[in-house]
């Protein structure tokens, strides 16, 4: 071996070190290093896990959204629809009282105009009235001479009831 | 306003003697001075009024006839009254 060039102590002594050195990096690098790998892969997984879990989240709350939505319309339509309904009526009401009031206020209208010229009348009446009596008070002030109004007093004391009433 | 009980017992004396005169007062109101024969008419009428004391008042306002004030009380015969009381029946007509 010596021929060879190989010296077998320092070949004993490199092999002792490989073992050495191969005991160390197993028992100090190698483990530690597979089990940084295991727990890598298991993130990994665990990540793909959540991932999975997430996108199925995802899909759920699509799914609910879309379902959402659809309630949420047809909660709208019904709400539209009712509230076109409630106008439409609330509309006939106020149209009812609006004629209603109308009507009454016509009715109103009319009687304060008959009223009105009724009133107007029963004035023209009383005012024609005062007229004709001034009228005819002048009238007989003017043309009644003396002998014509002894004559008028004659007559009514002529005709005067003897039991005459007597007023207060 | 308070009144002094003398003076109200005064007032209360004058208007009880005023309503006294007052009551037994005749006025005859008329659109000329009455002739004899006009006053005959009306004692004959009334014969109260015989022989009483009568005040006679011109008023030519009344126009003709007469109105005779006895008291309180009144008799109204005149043309002007006559038209009052046909104004008085046409608006009672009217209402």
């Amino acid at each position: 071996m010596e021929n060879l060039g190989i010296d077998p102590k320092l070949m004993l002594a490199q092999i002792v070190n490989f073992v050495l050195f191969f005991i160390i990096v197993k028992k100090f690098i190698a483990k530690p290093f597979i089990q940084f790998i295991a727990n890598e892969k298991k993130k990994e997984k665990d990540k793909e896990r959540i991932l999975e879990e997430v996108k199925k989240s995802e899909e759920e709350c699509l799914a609910k959204e879309q379902e959402l939505k659809l309630r949420t319309k047809k909660v709208m339509t019904d709400a539209l629809d009712e509230a076109k309904k409630e106008t439409t009526t609330f509309k006939s009401e106020m149209m009812r009282q609006a004629e209603k009031e109308v009507s009454e206020m016509k009715v109103r209208a009319q009687k304060q105009l008959t009223d009105e010229r009724e009133e107007l009348h029963t004035q023209m009446k009383d005012q024609t009235l005062n007229l004709s009596v001034s009228i005819v008070t002048e009238a007989l002030k003017e043309s009644l001479d003396e002998e014509s109004k002894r004559k008028v007093t004659k007559h009514i004391l002529s005709n005067m009831p003897s039991q005459i009433a007597v007023k207060n | 306003m308070k009144i002094h009980g003398y003076i109200k017992e005064n007032l209360k004396k004058r208007l009880i003697e005023d309503l006294e005169k007052e009551k037994g007062k005749i006025v005859v109101f008329s659109a000329l001075s009455l002739s004899d024969e006009e006053k005959e008419l009306l004692y004959a009428k009334i014969p109260r009024l015989k022989g009483a004391y009568i005040e006679f008042i011109t008023d030519r306002n009344l126009i003709a006839g007469v109105i005779i004030k006895i008291g309180s009380k009144v008799i109204d015969l005149s043309l002007k009254g006559q038209l009052n009381n046909l104004a008085q029946l046409a608006y009672e007509t009217n209402r």
